[in-house]
Order: C-alpha cells, then structure tokens, then sequence
C-alpha cells in the first residue's frame, strides 16, 4: 500500500490506538461519525485496530453501494498491511478503487441500489440480500481484465488486481447464495446452506473457496462445521477447509476487558459456541487440538478475569461507594442490581470454559464481603439497606445465600 | 443440576381441574419465581393451606401440594420466601387479604427498589379510595336521608365537615327506638368503605381499582386482538382465545360489579344488613375481586412485553388464563364456567410456561417477574 505522509501516518495511528481502546460507547461514536464521512480516506485505517472489538459488538453500520458489494466477501478482507500476495484475501486499500469500478460501469443498477441504501442499516440482513441480488452478478461482470488507471493509489501492483479480481467475480457471481448462508451465521448456518453457497463456489478454484470459506466461516457460530461441510465436498478443498480452520485458531480472542459487560458476555457467549463446535471437528487433531485447548484455555482465563473486574467494579465499588454516600437513589441501586445480573450471565457463560471452583471462590469472597457491609447498612429509602445487598447476593449466588444473609445477626 | 421440576411435581398431580367454587380454585399469588408463575393458595382439608400450581409442561391439569412443600421442589426467590411464610399465616384467603399481605412484602423491598416503590404507591393509593368512598357514602346518605325542603345546598357543594355534620343527622333523623344509635352506623360506614373500596360506586367516582381493572383489561384485550389480526393465522387464533376468556371474564365481572354497586344504592339499609349478616353484603362485593384474580399480572405481562416479544407475552398469558368456577353460573345469568373451559382448552396448544432445565437463576425472567410486581402492584 502507497505509504501516508509520515506526520498524517503518525496521527492515524496514534488515533487507532486511541479509538481500539475507548470505551464501547465511544468507538460506536467513532465508528458512525466517520460512516458518516463521504471519503473516509486514511480515516479508514483508524478502524483497523480497533476491527477486532468491532467483530465482537458488530455494531449497525450503514448500507452503501460499496458496503453491500462487498458484504458477501466480508471475513476475507483483512488490513492492506497484513495482506500477502498469494494469500486468497483481500486488502482492504483494494476496496473503494474496486466498488467505484464497479458503480461506474454498473450506471443506472448502481443508483438504485444506493437509493435502496438509504436509511439501512448491515442489521437489516434481508435487505442485504434483496439489494445484493440486484447487482453481485453484475459486479461479477463488471470488472475489466486489466487494472484500471490509478489503481496504484492503492499502494498495490498491477498483478495484484488480476489476482484480487479472480477472488471477487466468483463471490459476487454467487453472491446471494453465499450471503444467503452467511445471513444464517447465528444459526450454525444450516449445513444446507453452507453445502448450497461452498458447491457453487467450487468450481471457480480453490482461491475463491477459500475466500468464500473465509467469509462463512468468520460469522458462522459452528466454524467447525462449515469446514467439515467444505471437505466433504472434493478431496482438493480438504486443504481449504484446514487453511480455514487455521485461520479460525489464529483468530485473537475477543477484547473481554474492553467490551462493557453485556457485549462481553455475548461475545463470550458466541466464542464458548465457537470452540465447543471446533471440539466436534473432527478435522482438528494433533497439532491444532492443542492450539484449540490454548484458546479454550485463555478464553477461561479471560472469562474469569473479565467476571473478577466486572464484581469490583459493578458490584463493590458502587456498594462500598453507597454505603458512604448521604443518599443512595433507587436508579443508582437498579443500576448495580442491573449490572450483578449481566456478571451472573458471564458467570455462567464462563462455567462452560471450565473454572468452576474460581467463580465458587469469588463469589464466596463477595457473599463475605456483603455481608460485611450489612451491619452498617441504613434503614430509610435514602440509605443503601441490607435488602439490597441481600438481592445482589440472590442475583449472583442464589437465594439460599441470600436467605443466610438476611437472617444473619447484626 | 437442577432437579427434573415436572417429574417431583407428578406425585401432585390432579388430573382433571374443575373447581366449582372460587375458594377452591385458589387466590392468585405473585410470585417472580419462575416455576411458580401463576401459582395460587387454596385451603385444603382441615383449612391446611394448599399450593395450586399447573403443568409446568402446559398442558391441562394442575397439581396441587401442600403449601409446605413450596421450597422442597424448586429454589423460590427471596421474595417468594417472604409470601410464602407471610401468607401461611393469613388468617382468612381472599384475593385482597392475599394482595395485601404480598404488597407489604414487596413494599419491604424483596423484589426489587421499582417494586417497593410501586407498592407503596398502591397501598396510600386503595387508602386513599377507601377516605374518598367513604366521603362519598356520606354525600349518598345526606341525599338520600335529607328531606328535600330542607333549604340546605347539595352536600356535594357543602364543606366535609358540614357533610359529616348532616350525615350525623340524617342517622339520628332514621334512627328507631332500639336501631342502631348513630355512632355505630358511623362505625359501619367506615367498615363498608373499607369492604367496597375495590368495588367502588357507579361510576367509578372514586377510581375504584375493579372498575379500573375491567377497563384495564378490556385495553389489553383491544391490543391483543389487533396484534392477532395483524399476525399469522396461529397469532390470530391465539389472540382470539385469549380476548374470548377475557370477554367471558369481563362480562361476569361487570354483573359481579353491578350487584355489587347496587347495594350502596339504599345506605341506611345497607347499614343494617352490614350490622346483622355482614357475608350476606362481603359475598356481593368479593365476586368481582375474585373474579378478577389473576387478570391484573395477565395484562402486566402484556404492558410489560416488548413488541417483538408479543407472541411469548401471548403465550404467557393463555397458561396464566383462570378458570371460571361453577358457581358463577348461578349468578351471572349464563354458563361462564362452560365457556371459559370450552376457551381454556383451544388455549391449551398455546400455553407455555417454564421450559425444562431453563436456567432461571441467570435473572433474566426473574427480573420480568420483578418487574410484573411493580406493574401489577
């Protein structure tokens, strides 16, 4: 990729660092201001460090001509600096120069289906599809052999576009059937569908197979059995299907720590799906088994950790806060109950990683901490009282602790 | 692991669920647990206290344990603890002492700060109504009692304690030999405030809670069925039973309200039935609480629903639906408790409670329950 300006370079990072690690509310801000932005230019490669927390909150981004062109490749395109020629990716420099290719030559179809963009949202899968089918196979057609006139902007050579070219034209050829299995991620996808979209990639080669198993497999909950689909098709995409499954093993862990707690735990939630599918692949052994159990390993640790910060800060820092306070609100005090229920949720998707005995043991350490804080607790509507700790005890460990709790002298 | 609810719950199972009278059928408890949704007190052999539960699996029949049994077959919230023990000491089961008892457990805070708040609201709230019934007994006295020469203004335009006055002696003015001497029909109109404060006056002058809930329920009903007819055919089928048992219900209720009203139309009268058969006047004025019971978490359950959750809000509702007894039909003028069972039954396929192994302790639906109380206070 053609390098920035070296002070613009230094900005552009210092900002992606910055915006990889705000806070949720704020990169859902940063994310839509420059969705906003009519060329986001190298405002682009913000993003690129924080995509991995963006992968996990999947927030609702706008639909534009270039965003539902490229939809159906989505987990085949990577940052333009992680990109290795040969590689069966896509650079993400290579997407807008393409996309206005595209809407060029396409015209009048390109119109429409931007008209049709208007107000929606990636949330609106079925959308998605309707305005796809309008102009994927199209696209397909649309790109010219050769490498349009200033495709070096993009920092890329001119082979590099033949190459990125073979890997769009058959996705967008099969464009709806691919988005079709891709749209049914959360669900698996069925293996009908994952059979349906992989057997008429196929034929195009293993490149644009493993671009297409790529895509399906970064937003489907049962990677594993997306692959296993992929081998039984042909012996030749055994090798697609592995390469896939690596890609997946290599894939770092959700940011638990930056992620509030709703977002973690469903991260969680779909990461523990994740790896209990690749645990029935029967295409992982040796080698990969124990890169599996490293990441079933420290997605534990991360669980737990995430669970440890989220009681501290959600469940005894405002308690320890309320019991000094003068007075103590009900919205102050639902807002800790709120946040004890999400850690109950994490609590138990975390159970499923393994460490049991650690939750028994933090939460055994908090019910004492509680109950420590009980005997001072007020009495009026203005005080922080022994009944809402004795609930935040009934969310986090069950009513009969809470019952110990509130029988206890003092 | 959890234990296997419906298995511990098949030794309480009582097959067919025909109760003929409301006491049998059971009063309403509030409970958040889970596996406890819908479930209801009833007295059993030797008044024992009995619990009413149905089929955790949806299907028709309940089971009935002992109400000592309750924490034996599923963990109940703190809150469900506190009811539990509380209402084990009532005294008398009625939909109200049953809704009294619950409502000062909650305003205690055991489901949550929103709740408390929302039962306090309501308890200051059914006073409130009981202070302005009676006002209005007194107004209804002066007019009915005060001859019409007496040159005096309409109560309604005099001062409460000029009203209070004349009530005083309108009382004296009815007042026989060896009747009743003012200061106990005094006494008795508060007692009769007190006892119609739910039922209320013609009218509804007061804001009496039953009228309120008909009213209440008839909205849901509206939106039930225009939510059905927007839906698929399953959706409309289902919200078509659901609005048929609460027309059925409304409708017993309206002639339960009536009759009930009807008693407050000759106060002096009513004065003396309530000092020599004061069940003969309750039995009126309870047929509308009890006929009701149940409805108000029904419609929270609706109020509390999201849009798109509406077909589980649905389905919630058709499992909480309440029977109607046999002994509606000698009042109300037609074959209620027929018609709710013919309704019961095609809601049977819709019904859906508590899944199995559904993991309640991750506090979502208790938190929805929590949340009932607070709209349902």
């Amino acid at each position: 990729m053609k390098p920035a300006p070296p002070a613009l370079a230094r900005e552009v990072n210092w900002l992606g660092k910055a915006t990889a690690q705000a806070d949720d509310q704020a990169l859902a801000r940063v994310v839509q201001m420059l969705d906003g932005l009519k060329d986001r230019g190298a405002a682009d490669q913000v993003l690129d460090m924080a995509r991995q927390r963006l992968r996990a909150l999947r927030p609702a981004r706008p639909l534009g001509f270039m965003r539902v062109l490229f939809l159906p490749l989505d987990g085949a395109i990577i940052a333009s600096t992680r990109w290795r020629r040969g590689e069966a990716m896509i650079p993400r420099s290579a997407l807008a120069p393409l996309a206005q290719l595209v809407q060029q030559r396409l015209g009048v179809e390109a119109d429409q289906a931007m008209a049709g963009c208007e107000g929606r949202t990636t949330t609106d899968l079925g959308e998605v599809a309707r305005l796809g089918a309008l102009f994927w196979p199209a696209a397909a057609h649309a790109l010219p052999a050769a490498a349009p006139a200033g495709w070096e902007e993009t920092g890329l050579a001119a082979a590099d576009y033949t190459a990125i070219a073979a890997l769009c034209r058959p996705l967008w050829q099969q464009g709806e059937l691919l988005w079709s299995a891709m749209a049914a991620g959360a669900e698996g996808p069925p293996e009908p569908l994952i059979r349906a979209a992989l057997q008429a990639v196929a034929p195009a080669g293993p490149q644009p197979l493993s671009a297409a198993l790529a895509a399906l497999v970064a937003r489907a909950a049962n990677p594993g059995q997306v692959a296993m689909v992929a081998a039984q098709l042909d012996p030749q995409c055994r090798a697609a299907a592995q390469a896939a499954l690596d890609r997946v093993l290599d894939e770092p862990l959700p940011q638990l720590d930056l992620l509030d707690l709703t977002a973690a735990t469903s991260s969680a939630s779909g990461l523990v799906a994740r790896l209990e599918d690749l645990e029935r692949c029967s295409l992982i052994h040796g080698e990969r088994q124990r890169r599996l159990a490293g990441l079933r390993r420290a997605a534990d640790e991360a669980c737990r950790e995430r669970f440890l910060a989220g009681l501290e800060a959600q469940v005894m820092q405002p308690a320890g806060q309320m019991m000094a306070a003068e007075t103590v609100s009900d919205a102050s005090v639902l807002a800790m109950e709120s946040g004890a229920r999400q850690l109950r949720g994490l609590e138990q998707v975390g159970r499923r990683l393994g460490g049991g005995n650690s939750y028994d043991k933090a939460l055994a350490t908090l019910t004492e901490a509680l109950s420590r804080l009980a005997p001072m607790t007020g009495e009026s509507a203005q005080d922080l009282r022994r009944m809402d700790l004795a609930r935040l005890v009934e969310i986090l460990c069950g009513p009969d602790a809470a019952t110990r709790m509130l029988a206890a002298p003092g | 692991m959890q234990p296997d609810i419906t298995a511990m719950l098949s030794r309480f199972a009582a097959g067919r669920y025909r109760p003929t009278t409301f006491l049998e059928r059971g009063v309403a408890v509030p409970f958040t647990t889970p596996h406890l949704l819908g479930g209801r007190i009833r007295p059993g052999e030797r008044r024992i206290p009995e619990l009413v539960l149905a089929n955790p699996a949806g299907t028709e029949g309940v089971y009935i344990l002992p109400w000592s049994a309750l924490p034996d077959f599923c963990p109940p919230s703190l809150h469900d603890r506190a009811i539990w023990s509380r209402i084990n000491g009532l005294h008398l089961l009625t939909p109200r002492s049953v809704q009294t008892a619950a409502r000062k457990v909650a305003a205690e805070g055991f489901a949550g700060r929103d709740a408390a708040a929302a039962a306090r609201v309501a308890g200051g709230s059914a006073e409130q109504q009981r202070v302005l019934l009676h006002y209005h007994l007194l107004l209804e006295l002066v007019r009915q009692g005060e001859p019409a020469s007496s040159g005096l203004p309409p109560p309604e335009r005099d001062t409460p304690a000029n009203v209070e006055r004349r009530a005083r002696k309108v009382l004296e003015g009815l007042r026989q030999d060896n009747s009743l001497p003012p200061s106990a029909a005094v006494d008795a109109l508060e007692e009769i405030s007190s006892a119609f404060e739910g039922t209320g006056l013609r009218g509804n002058p007061t804001g009496a809670a039953l009228p309120l809930l008909c009213l209440e329920v008839a909205t849901v009903i509206q939106q039930v069925m225009a939510w059905g007819d927007a839906g698929t055919p399953e959706q409309r089928q289902c919200s078509r039973l659901l609005v048929q048992a609460a027309e059925v219900t409304l409708r017993c209720a309206r002639v339960a309200l009536a009759n009930a009203q009807a008693q407050l139309e000759d106060i002096w009268g009513l004065v003396h039935r309530w000092r020599v058969e004061p069940d003969s006047v309750l039995v009126l004025v309870e047929r509308g609480e009890w006929l009701l019971d149940g409805w108000r978490q029904i419609c929270a359950l609706w109020r509390s629903s999201p849009a798109e959750g509406r077909l589980g809000a649905a389905l919630e509702m058709a499992a909480l639906v309440p029977v109607i007894p046999a002994e509606v039909g000698a009042w109300c003028g037609f074959d209620a408790s027929g018609e709710m069972d013919a309704t019961r039954g095609g809601l049977r396929n819709w019904r859906r409670t508590v899944k199995p192994h559904q993991d309640w302790a991750t506090g979502r639906v208790m938190e929805r329950n929590e949340h009932l109380r607070a709209i349902a206070a």
